[in-house]
């Protein structure tokens, strides 16, 4: 299983989100909160940085190193301020049959598209039904699929629903793109047969909005008599407010959420206290959107 | 100010019910607690330490929310206790309480009343009991107050649930013990769950109950979800849901009304295609007046959930809040 951080908001050094708060992205490799499990199979991140050249496209990273000994990540954390940012720590099963290679590291972005995607989560049965998802690819989708995730597999299936991947969609279209994506799965899950709980905690981001999904495909169900995995529904945090940074020795954001500007999400709570953190809801997708110079935040029912 | 221990356990409301006896139990563990004016007692996200007795003074709950604003939650005056999630779930503080006078009173740790419990005394089984209830009649409260406010956003309604929609399965001792809190069950209890429980697997999407429904059977969740939910009057398509919770395998729907007696503040839905256990209430309350080994490895899981839903309808009331803040930011 992985863990997911994004933001957006006014530029914030990626040290302080990746390394200085006492539950930050990359001490979640060994130590997360809210997940048994070690994150070990690589680092990425996209980041838009608003003073580089071409700011519209994100500076992106990928190793397949574990995060947290890997030098040139702190270092460049400690130079780049992002506006918006999407990073991921993968952790996979504890066995030789997973493929550990930078195709597999997230967040996928592919040439050309502002979009980037990563997942929390993984579908059962998804060799079994992979191939049966090619139709519902555009063409040159299918043909940039470099790895063998199932992640890349829904960030394909999601540009493919959009009528224009290659321009910044507005969050509507983007969240009607998801739903179709996730519809896509669940018919094509129930005519495999597959009915065991699969985990799909997905956040997208271009740069300008970001869209959290908190979404299980049938949440709770096991085809063996035995649970598998865990009976807890994925989980996926949210905070804002302005000013982000280290406030009376804390982590966070301040001003209250009459004055905020700034949102991060992420696959849980980047403090050991959490008391500022709000929950997405389950079954739901998390829109922050910029308007103007603020940002908006909606929840939106995913019910697929 | 001095603090007279007999006075602190008479007032409290929450053991009123009680025999002396219990009291006495409850005293053998208390000790006395003091607080200056202003001081926090405790902090959101401490660990949990126990429960607080008022005797004198005033407490004051706040909780924490995005952008580190501050709401006020509730007042305690004397009488009223403080800190109950501490003996009925062991998750870290929820919220911060401060002392809005000089205030003393009794402190019962978590630890010694646990072993009380744990030997099935009579007091710390009553006075769990209570807890209960008091628990489940402040999540009451706060999902009243969610039925009552107005809809935060269109975006989050659900369509509205089908007509029911299930059938009979048999339970098996297997699928008893792959739940974590009922994996070390003897046959004998789980033979004891088959018999006084009737499962049943329900189809997506379809209605469990409705708002308003007397409560007089318990729903558990042995596999999928239930969505407890808000029926809201929508002009354009009526009974669309409000979700406010997922109840996923271990978990019970409705629980709030089946501790406190009333009829059902939300209603409940298959939000995936779950296999439901049906407990009559006169099976459930008897294990919450005279726990056996199913009864105690049941109701360890139902203290939990109750500390969980309300946690959850404070998520929900709060979440609404801090967005509307958020959203209405630059307006003037």
């Amino acid at each position: 299983m992985c863990r997911i951080l994004s933001y957006l908001g006014t530029p914030v050094l990626l040290d302080h989100l990746l390394y200085a708060p006492d539950s930050s992205l990359l001490s979640q490799v060994i130590s997360a909160q809210m997940l048994d499990m070690l994150n070990l199979a690589g680092f990425g991140m996209a980041a838009w940085d608003p003073s580089s050249h071409e700011p519209e496209s994100p500076f992106v990273y990928r190793t397949t190193q574990v995060g947290l000994f890997d030098r040139n990540v702190k270092l460049l954390a400690s130079k780049v301020a992002a506006h918006a940012l999407l990073a991921h720590i993968r952790g996979v099963a504890y066995n030789s049959t997973v493929q550990i290679n930078e195709q597999n590291v997230h967040p996928f972005k592919f040439d050309r598209v502002p979009l980037a995607m990563a997942h929390n989560g993984d579908l059962a049965g998804f060799r079994e039904m992979r191939f049966d998802l090619v139709p519902h690819l555009r063409p040159e989708f299918a043909r940039a699929i470099q790895g063998s995730t199932d992640s890349e597999w829904i960030y394909a299936l999601t540009l493919s629903a959009l009528a224009d991947p290659y321009r910044i969609a507005t969050p509507e279209e983007l969240l009607a793109a998801i739903r179709q994506a996730i519809g896509t799965i669940r018919e094509l899950r129930a005519r495999h047969g597959i009915a065991r709980s699969s985990s799909a905690n997905l956040i997208f981001c271009d740069g300008v909005n970001l869209v959290a999904v908190r979404y299980t495909f049938d949440f709770g169900r096991f085809e063996h008599r035995q649970l598998q995995g865990t009976t807890e529904f994925l989980s996926m945090w949210y905070t804002f407010g302005r000013d982000y940074g280290l406030h009376d020795e804390e982590w966070k954001l301040i001003g209250g959420a009459g004055s905020g500007d700034s949102m991060i999400v992420a696959s849980e709570p980047l403090t050991r206290d959490f008391s500022t953190w709000i929950e997405v809801p389950e079954y739901s997708a998390l829109i922050a959107r910029r308007d103007g110079t603020r940002r908006r935040a909606e929840i939106h029912a995913l019910e697929v | 100010m001095g603090l007279n221990i007999t006075d602190v356990l008479e007032r409290a409301a929450l053991l009123a019910d009680l025999p002396p006896s219990a009291r006495e139990e409850l005293r053998s563990i208390a000790r006395p607690f003091a607080v200056s004016e202003g001081a926090l007692l405790f902090r959101q996200g401490d660990p949990p330490g126990g429960l607080y007795l008022l005797g004198e003074g005033s407490l004051e709950i706040a909780s924490r929310m995005p952008g580190d604003d501050t709401s006020m939650v509730s007042r305690i005056a004397p009488g009223e206790v403080v800190g109950e999630f501490a003996l009925l779930d062991n998750g870290l503080r929820s919220a911060n309480v401060r002392a809005l006078a000089d205030s003393t009173g009794l402190f019962v740790p978590a630890r010694a009343f646990l072993a009380l419990l744990g030997d099935a005394r009579p007091g710390a089984v009553g006075a769990i009991d209570a807890l209960r209830g008091l628990v489940a009649r402040r999540t009451r409260a706060t999902l009243e107050r969610i039925v009552a406010g107005e809809l935060a956003e269109a975006s989050e309604l659900r369509a509205a649930p089908l007509a029911a929609s299930s059938k009979p399965v048999d339970l098996t001792f297997d699928m008893i013990r792959s739940l974590g809190r009922f994996a070390r069950l003897d046959d004998a209890a789980c033979a004891a769950l088959c018999a006084c429980a009737a499962a049943s697997q329900v189809e997506r999407g379809s209605a469990l109950f409705a708002a308003g429904s007397p409560s007089d059977a318990a729903l558990f969740v042995m596999r999928g979800a239930v969505r407890a939910g808000i029926e809201r009057a929508n002009n354009e398509q009526a009974g669309q849901v409000e979700q406010v919770a997922i109840h996923g395998p271990g978990e019970w729907a409705g629980l709030a009304a089946m501790i406190d007696g009333g009829s059902q503040p939300l209603s409940a839905s298959a939000a995936e295609t779950s296999v439901v256990l049906r407990v009559q209430r006169s099976t459930f309350d008897g294990w919450r007046r005279a726990p056996d080994a199913l009864g105690q490895a049941v109701l360890r899981g139902v203290d939990r959930q109750l500390v969980r839903d309300q946690r959850r309808a404070n998520r929900h009331l709060g979440r609404a809040v801090a967005l509307e803040r958020f959203n209405s930011s630059g307006e003037h």
